[in-house]
């Protein structure tokens, strides 16, 4: 008897450990699978490729996917999926040709890794937006643009919101998975309920805890982020720890084309590097891209593409003689800062490239105060150990850069902080801008070059929002259903539209050859 | 039951023997395979041979390894990451910048601070850490650092009370130090597991033990250090020495240690303990953790070179508006100063006793004969090749060179500015901010208020700024009554010629 028993005791346990041996390797191998979504052509790697960063704060794609309709009420009202945030959804033909495994806006991307299909923002999320030419039908979608539409806060306070909500809970959300019929293997499924919706809450919650340096500054709105408080809260530094007047760091999303020859410049705002492939990999940090996660090959793949990619020409026919007018005024007025024209700004031209002292630019400082000295050298630490591509360009500087202005038409609003909509009103004396105006409409005005700014411009958009130059009383910019008012009156600290008081006294004739010239950049 | 065969006995053994082999192999390469460290090298292009030498020097000053890795390094990575993972514990933001630690662009570590490979990349202190002036020349200019100055703004009690924090924080630990270094670092399973099982325990376990070797900073009513000060003979006394805590303070600023070949011959130490140069940098290299070898002879030649070629950065010329009563000046620091002060004074370098000088006892008093002789024979034993300490009759009378940066004033930096000192002691301020950078050009010094003397006021932009009170034990701002005061022969200065002073003492 006692032999039978032996016998199976001992077959038994040679069955478990063999299974036990079986599920470690079959973990091994789930836990080494990384493969991100790859793309043919050099756009679409753009659009939906990956900087690695989707390995860091990836949600799954099924989880992601019935966000929206699990928390439809945290949305920017009048908003429906992730349309309601300003991300660009592309048609289901353009998404197929490009060669997308699973539906999703411009500027995500998507990565198998671990076993499960994450999705996360890529570079085209900032760097991507779309115009509404007057007599077209369809908006038109441009790479390397500033992403005019995203409201990248209200996105991230979606998911703070909802990570913190009752909801956020396994069967809530498996539920309507199924009810949309995505597709999800029975070991994710496990996997999800009993482990990963917790641990995406509480990840999820952790990051809105660190990047609430949102709720000291003006809304940001559609087509603005603050870079460098991101920076701090990697470092984690608490914000309550930092002064007040080093708080508000919010600015536009850049356009990103020609970038040959902007190596050596002074780059960012605030012209803080000038190793191009440094301020790449920083900005690749906002995708959650750490120095273990970077996807280089992804990175390199974009820079190779981005070094000379051209900013689209403008979209009707522009005015050969007053453009032709309006290229001597340039030359006299802007040349000196902003280089030759449109596509020449060679290192090394005038004051191009160069940071303007605050004192002599004028405008906004809060972004200049925002970046410290302190923050600089703390960035030297960031890919340290990582040989050659360790951050050593960091330095505080004292005032704003003078940029190239390759397409400057969409580039609207104008100034670092967004403040001025228009070519034609940064032309106004600074007391005679607009004192408010309503962001993240499409719609172009081909006459003042930037976007139409009235409230009418933004009703359908769920992500708009009224911006209010700092110190400007309640009454000028109602607040509405689609747009909200982004901070208090009389406050609005780093929305100031002071400054830059170049080209203000031409006559209203050479002011209009000008913004005519501009049109050919 | 069944007889082994003996030959597989033997080769088990043998398999037994490679694997430990292996294993000691290893492990010994990853713990204690050294390298020689890198340091930046510069483009000696278009310089002297005597520039391009001092810029060596000086970064081997600033980042070269002393050779204490193996008794004081933290690992590189884990280093990194404590101030974002115990960011709470930290003065401010800005990490390792909040306790006011000089850090140059581009570095990945604070000036005075080393990393070198012994098995894996470790950080260790350099005498810069103490030895380097921060300075801003406006509230809105950027910090300057000049090397071998008194660290002004180095709060070094800060610094470990955050490390002890940290190592008592139940979060000092694998599951949120690795999640913070792998953020960073490409780390792998094997090297996970060591810090998991080894380095952080070891690491938790030693810097506790540090900081319980540090306890008596925080007994018997001491005052904090603060900014720019340690308590340099009760670390060898009560840390190195392990001796009962007797209750003595002596908290001092950190000296200059610039142009120290001027000093060749002086008494050292601020009541003249040490009477030897080589001494005096060995026994504070030896409390950074670098212990006596041959290669430790040639580190402390190295620093004894560079500290003789250092000079002090002079006074920028905006500062220098006065200038024209620097003749003036010059005569009145020969007929007040120059006795004890000047290059070629007949008391310079010596102590001058403590019933003299009149300024606070309590660190003079700290040291005593029974020090020397335990020091003395203790760095024997250690096998540190120096002339022994010996106690003095009172405070030494430096040299002044770069006065401008050596703000706050006296031994224990209880006078904010020179301006201050030739005022009658009684009438100096009693209490001040220290640990503030901007240079004061008007009263010679760095800025010690805010808008306001009375009540005082923290200055604008100097947010690490720490209050300094000098009825706090061994803070007294007694002493050392000169120019302020009537004396024989040297009658009070009037504000005429303390100004004229102060333009002649900023071309020092």
């Amino acid at each position: 008897m006692t032999g039978v028993w032996q016998k199976w005791v001992i077959r038994c346990s040679f069955a478990f450990a063999g299974l036990l041996l079986l599920s470690g390797v079959v973990a091994l191998y789930i836990l080494n699978i990384d493969q991100p979504e790859r793309h043919q052509d050099p756009e679409s790697a753009f659009k939906y490729g990956s900087t690695g960063g989707d390995k860091n704060f990836g949600l799954p794609y099924v989880v992601w996917q019935v966000l929206p309709a699990v928390f439809p009420e945290l949305l920017p009202q009048g908003g429906e999926g992730y349309g309601a945030f300003g991300f660009i959804t592309e048609s289901a033909q353009a998404q197929g040709e490009a060669g997308l495994r699973l539906p999703r806006p411009i500027g995500t991307s998507l990565r198998n890794f671990q076993g499960i299909d994450r999705i996360f923002l890529n570079c085209a999320a900032c760097h991507a937006g779309r115009v509404r030419v007057p007599g077209e039908a369809n908006d038109r979608i441009y790479l390397g643009m500033p992403a005019n539409t995203v409201n990248l806060q209200a996105f991230q306070t979606f998911l703070t919101k909802a990570a913190a909500d009752e909801r956020f809970n396994p069967p809530t959300i498996l539920a309507e998975i199924d009810r949309q019929n995505l597709e999800l293997s029975l070991l994710n499924r496990l996997i999800l309920r009993y482990y990963g919706i917790g641990v995406i809450r509480d990840r999820l919650q952790m990051i809105g805890e660190r990047l609430s340096f949102g709720d000291h500054q003006p809304e940001f709105g559609p087509g603005r982020y603050d870079t460098f408080s991101s920076a701090k809260a990697l470092f984690n530094w608490p914000i309550e720890k930092i002064p007040q007047s080093e708080r508000v760091g919010v600015v536009d999303f850049p356009s990103i084309w020609l970038q040959a020859q902007r190596d050596g410049m002074q780059l960012h705002w605030d012209g803080n590097n000038t190793k191009l492939s440094e301020r790449d990999r920083s900005a690749a940090f906002g995708t959650g891209a750490t120095p273990p996660l970077l996807d280089r090959e992804y990175l390199l793949g974009v820079e190779a593409w981005l070094a000379d990619l051209e900013p689209p020409p403008f979209p009707v026919p522009i005015d050969g003689a007053k453009a032709e007018a309006g290229q001597t005024i340039y030359a006299q007025n802007c040349a000196l800062c902003h280089g030759s024209n449109g596509r020449d700004f060679a290192p090394g031209q005038g004051r191009l490239g160069t940071v303007i002292g605050i004192g002599e630019i004028g405008t906004d400082r809060s972004r200049l105060d925002n970046y410290t000295y302190d923050l600089s050298v703390n960035q030297s630490q960031l890919y340290a150990m990582w040989g050659d591509e360790r951050f050593s360009h960091f330095r505080k500087t004292n005032g704003y850069a003078a940029a190239p202005l390759d397409g400057i038409w969409l580039r609207a609003p104008y100034l670092h902080n967004g403040a001025v909509p228009t070519l034609r009103d940064l032309l106004r004396a600074p007391n005679d801008r607009p004192k408010a105006f309503y962001r993240g409409a499409v719609s172009y005005d081909l006459t003042n070059v930037g976007f139409v700014t009235d409230l009418k411009g933004i009703e359908t958009a769920p992500f708009g929002l009224c911006f209010r130059v700092s110190g400007v009383p309640e009454t000028v910019c109602p607040a509405s259903a689609a747009g909200k008012i982004g901070c208090e009156s009389g406050t609005c600290a780093g929305n100031g539209n002071q400054g830059h008081a170049y080209g203000i006294t031409l006559s209203d004739t050479e002011k209009m050859d000008l913004i005519e010239y501009l049109k050919t950049f | 039951m069944e007889r082994k065969d003996p030959g597989r006995g033997w080769s088990g053994a043998l398999i037994a023997l490679f694997v430990l082999a292996g294993a000691v192999f290893y492990v010994n390469s990853y713990f204690f395979r050294s390298e020689p460290q890198k340091l930046t090298e510069f483009p000696c292009d278009g310089k002297t041979a005597q520039d391009c030498a001092l810029a060596k020097a000086e970064e081997f000053f600033k980042y070269g390894s002393l050779g204490g890795e193996a008794t004081a390094g933290i690992p590189y990575e884990l280093f990194v990451v404590l101030p974002e993972v115990f960011s709470e514990d930290l003065p401010g933001p800005g990490g390792y910048r909040s306790f006011g630690l000089p850090w140059e662009e581009g570095r990945i570590l604070p000036v005075g601070f080393s990393v070198a490979t012994l098995g894996m990349e470790r950080v260790t202190q350099t005498c810069a850490v103490c030895h380097t002036t921060s300075y801003r020349v406006s509230a809105g200019a950027q910090p300057q650092f000049a090397p071998a100055g008194p660290g002004n703004m180095t709060n070094l009690g800060a610094l470990l009370t955050f490390l002890g924090k940290a190592a008592a924080s139940e979060n000092f630990d694998a599951a949120h130090l690795l999640p913070a270094m792998q953020q960073r670092f490409d780390m792998t399973l094997p090297e996970r597991l060591w810090y998991r099982i080894v380095i952080i325990p070891y690491l938790r376990a030693a810097l506790q033990e540090q900081v319980a070797a540090l306890q008596w900073r925080h007994d018997k009513e001491r005052p904090d250090w603060g900014p720019g000060r340690d308590g340099s003979m009760n670390l060898a006394r009560l840390t190195l020495l392990a001796q009962d805590d007797d209750g003595a303070v002596d908290n001092s600023d950190f000296p200059s240690i610039w142009n120290i070949g001027g000093r060749e011959g002086h008494l050292l130490q601020w009541a003249g303990e040490t009477s030897d140069l080589m001494t005096f940098i060995r026994d504070s290299a030896f409390g950074l953790g670098a212990r006596p070898g041959p290669e430790f002879e040639t580190r402390m030649r190295k620093l004894r070179t560079y500290l003789i070629m250092v000079q002090p950065p002079e006074m920028p010329a905006g500062f220098r508006t006065d200038a024209a009563l620097v003749p003036s000046g010059r005569a009145l620091f020969a007929a007040y100063c120059a006795d004890c002060h000047g290059p070629a004074g007949k008391r310079t370098g010596t102590v001058i006793p403590i019933d003299e000088i009149g300024t606070d006892p309590n660190r003079f008093n700290t040291w005593t004969p029974h020090d020397d002789q335990l020091v003395n024979a203790y760095m024997a034993g250690q096998g540190v090749e120096r002339l022994p300490m010996q106690k003095q009759g009172g405070y030494i009378a430096a040299p002044l060179d770069g006065l401008w940066l050596r703000a706050p004033y006296l031994h224990n930096g209880s006078v904010p500015t020179i301006r201050e000192l030739l005022q009658p002691p009684l009438q100096r301020t009693t209490e001040f901010y220290r640990g503030c950078d901007i240079v004061d050009g008007e009263e010679l010094g760095f800025r010690w208020h805010g808008d306001s003397k009375v009540p005082l006021t923290q200055p604008e932009n100097c947010a690490l700024a720490f209050h300094y009170d000098t009825h706090d034990r061994g803070n007294g701002n007694q002493g050392h009554d000169y120019g302020g005061t009537d004396q024989p022969g040297l009658p009070a200065l009037d504000s005429a010629q303390v100004r004229a002073l102060i333009a002649y003492l900023k071309t020092l």
